[in-house]
């Protein structure tokens, strides 16, 4: 490409210029293309051939027949090999001495081995046998025919964007329809869902392990074997890291290498693994990782930039905070943020204790119940109050004539509870991303938004839920008329006067049946009266008529004036 | 079938040529098709970038992308054509566009020990070594560096070229633009095309050296 001209001043549309890319680039692949180099295609597929690592003999280890080498390095090697009793297909490992010449980090290994082999869990790599050989410890596993996690993500994906999208063509003109079908948001919330089955099973497998307290420290996608049947399957644990009892270093050991280089693979790695703090390695390690894994697998992105040197990608790690999922996939639940973003979470003690919580999280996901890790969210407790308050509001509502609390007034905004719902949820969008509206559709949009998160607040506050009103209160922007009168409610100091003192003609009327209010809770009943009946007079649009009459009515009834 | 013939030659024809590997045929259909796309993607580049990114940049590593995955394609007509190279376009965008809006470099003092050359290659590795289980990632340290080198040598020169400059050499992206003629989103793109295709290369390059993987 350096030697494509890039003149500023040449013209782009020019389909000569076209011509000339479409030639460079043939150019730089004349001889680069590695598929085209049959020589070597052959060679990932047929370890027999590779060079400079021969296969052990027959015999080496009895019982077993080695057919090829799977994968090599440090750890040690595992082959595919033939069990002969039976015929099958199994994979074994070869540990390499190193540490495990001291003999106590063998026995943790052997202990290792046994714990896992003993754990029988559909989705951890059964070990079937263990041995020595050659003065080498090795054990041997089920063979797992498919792809790993990442190979068989990449399938999926690539199924999917093969999908002709909704172009059409005339010669020289293209124009897409936008967005996507019913049909197509479907799939991708089938896509979804079919995601976090798969989540499950792999937390359910790694805590299981964590119960017998084996943790992974490695986990990452190539651990992770997905088989034909879509079943994932966990491999690789790290059987000398058995919680209750602490690795012998000795030297260039199994815990780090010279140059203090941390076992685990970068991408994967959490902030005290970066931080080379093998004190501090334990469940939530895994925990860390598997939140690693499931952003990725959700959203085909890494949850940091990997595009700097490895010292970049370390602080990244230990600082960054990565945005939540849906920012790069717009489509998944706010839930499945919180549970993701709990795994990443810097500080150990702030993720999930162990993977079974999240297999719990999940689960209510799918469910469509509440989840843990949504907790201590003010928006989520407001939603889970209107749920809870639904029966008691709607029946409020359906007594004619009585005032009975003051919540079935602001439910007279809306007359379903699922359109309630709904515009609950548009509100809790729109509030995030109020600071992108830019245009006057946009600015309309927000203040019938602005009107609708009035009407929440004013449950909330009429059911003194103080919590969930303010953070209503904060999610409004605060120059506008619906924030001054939240904050003029919340405030039960302010004097009614100056804050109406600050309304304009077109806020008036929302002013005082504000005040209205206000003076009701606070059982000022003429000044109650007197406020709706202002706002009455200042011709307030639909929304606020219906219930100051109401109030009015109801006032006048009560006290008979 | 020769060049001329390709003029005339129908889409149904031409990619049956590119599915034998004739670059020639894939030239003919870059050439019906990719102004379409570029016009397309300079719709979706929207103006925050159309400042710092042109079109014809992505279309540039496109093209390029597009003869080294032609043994991908498994388009029948036009419209998957047209899908495969779009989505091709796209990818090469928003990995511009990451580029140009990551996150400033951190604060000198929070930052981990420096790292050598050896790191540097190893990092490099570790950014392009895909699957998990790549043995280029668990070789001795003196085989790393030897496939590393094999596996720069068969990328196609300016994708060698901007990871020996950007990831070895520590060249700024600035420099690196400046060298090549390029906007600092080509050079991006260029980058993240390069990691993809070292990490497609590099098992096969790790086989050659004694290792083999699954």
């Amino acid at each position: 490409m350096s030697q494509i001209s890039h003149d500023p001043n040449e013209t782009r549309q020019d389909p000569g210029s076209q011509q000339r890319l479409i030639d460079a680039a043939r150019a730089q692949v004349s001889d680069s293309n590695p598929r085209a180099d049959s020589a070597t295609a052959g060679q990932t597929h047929s370890s027999s051939s590779s060079r400079g690592r021969p296969l052990p003999k027959p015999g080496t280890f009895p019982g077993y027949t080695i057919t090829r080498e799977i994968h090599g390095g440090g750890q040690g090697v595992v082959y595919q090999a033939m069990q002969e009793s039976t015929r099958q297909k199994v994979a074994l490992k070869v540990i390499h001495d190193g540490p495990f010449a001291d003999p106590r980090n063998r026995a943790r290994l052997e202990r290792g081995v046994r714990i896992l082999a003993e754990l029988n869990h559909p989705n951890i790599v059964r070990i079937v046998d263990s041995g020595e050989a050659n003065g080498s410890m090795f054990y041997v596993m089920d063979y797992i025919p498919g792809q790993a996690l990442d190979a068989w993500l990449d399938s999926r994906r690539r199924t999917s964007q093969q999908s002709p999208p909704t172009h059409y063509r005339s010669r020289w003109r293209w124009s897409s329809r936008p967005g996507g079908s019913a049909g197509s948001r479907r799939r991708q919330q089938s896509d979804v869902e079919e995601l976090i089955r798969l989540f499950i099973k792999i937390c359910d497998a790694t805590n299981a392990a964590h119960l017998r307290g084996v943790i992974h420290r490695d986990l990452k996608p190539g651990n992770i074997r997905v088989d034909d049947s879509h079943e994932p399957h966990l491999l690789d644990f790290d059987l000398a890291k058995v919680l209750g009892g602490d690795m012998v270093d000795d030297g260039p050991g199994y815990a780090k290498t010279v140059t203090g280089e941390f076992l685990g693979t970068l991408r994967w790695a959490s902030p005290e693994q970066v931080e080379r703090a093998p004190g501090k390695i334990d469940i939530r390690t895994d925990v860390y990782s598997l939140g690693v894994i499931f952003y990725e697998a959700l959203t085909g992105i890494t949850p940091y930039p990997m595009l700097g040197t490895r010292r970049e990608i370390e602080d990244h790690i230990l600082h960054t905070d990565p945005p939540p999922p849906s920012r790069h996939r717009t489509s998944l639940d706010p839930d499945l943020d919180a549970i993701i973003l709990k795994c990443l979470a810097k500080p150990r003690e702030r993720r999930y204790h162990s993977a079974g919580p999240i297999a719990d999280d999940f689960r209510s996901l799918l469910a469509g119940a509440a989840v843990s890790a949504q907790r201590d969210s003010s928006w989520y407790t407001l939603k889970r109050l209107m749920r809870r308050h639904r029966l008691a509001t709607s029946a409020l509502f359906c007594v004619a004539g009585t005032l009975v609390g003051t919540s079935a007034v602001s439910l007279h905004f809306w007359n379903e509870e699922r359109q309630a719902q709904k515009k609950l949820e548009q509100v809790t969008q729109r509030a995030n991303e109020n600071r992108e509206a830019t245009n006057v559709a946009g600015l309309v949009a927000m203040e019938n938004i602005h009107r609708m998160a009035l009407g929440w607040f004013m449950l909330a506050w009429q059911l003194d839920q103080e919590q969930a009103a303010k953070t209503i209160r904060d999610r409004t922007p605060s120059g506008s008329p619906e924030f001054k009168a939240m904050q003029f409610l919340l405030d039960g100091s302010q004097p009614p006067e100056q804050f109406t003192a600050d309304l304009t003609a077109e806020t008036s009327a929302m002013g005082y049946y504000v005040v209205g209010e206000r003076a009701l809770k606070q059982k000022k009943i003429e000044l109650a009266k007197e406020a709706f009946d202002k706002c009455l007079k200042n011709a307030p649009q639909v929304w606020f008529r219906a219930p100051a009459e109401a109030r009015l009515a109801e006032l006048k009834k009560t006290t008979g004036s | 079938m020769s060049k001329n013939n390709h003029i005339d030659a129908s889409d149904e024809t031409l990619l049956e040529e590119v599915a034998r590997g004739d670059r020639s045929a894939l030239s003919a259909l870059l050439g019906r098709y990719g102004p379409g796309v570029r016009q397309t993607i300079a719709t979706e580049l929207g103006s925050k970038f159309r400042a710092v990114l042109d079109q014809d940049d992505v279309m540039q590593v496109t093209y390029l992308e597009a003869f080294l995955r032609m043994r991908d394609l498994k388009a029948r007509g036009d419209r998957e054509f047209v899908a495969w190279l779009s989505q091709i376009a796209r990818n090469n965008m928003r990995d511009a566009i990451k580029g140009l809006t990551r996150i400033k470099r951190p604060d000198p003092r929070r930052q981990v020990q420096p790292t050598s050359p050896d790191e540097q290659a190893d990092a490099l590795i570790e950014l392009a070594g895909g699957d998990s289980n790549t043995p280029s990632r668990v070789a001795g340290a003196g085989e790393r560096k030897t496939i590393l080198t094999a596996a720069l040598d068969k990328l196609p020169p300016d994708y060698a070229g901007v990871l020996r400059e950007y990831d070895l050499d520590s060249r700024s992206i600035d420099e690196i633009a400046s060298r090549m003629g390029r906007s600092k989103g080509a050079v991006f793109m260029l980058r993240a095309r390069a990691l993809e295709r070292l990490k497609e290369i590099l098992p096969t390059i790790s086989a050659m050296y004694g290792a083999s993987r699954a």
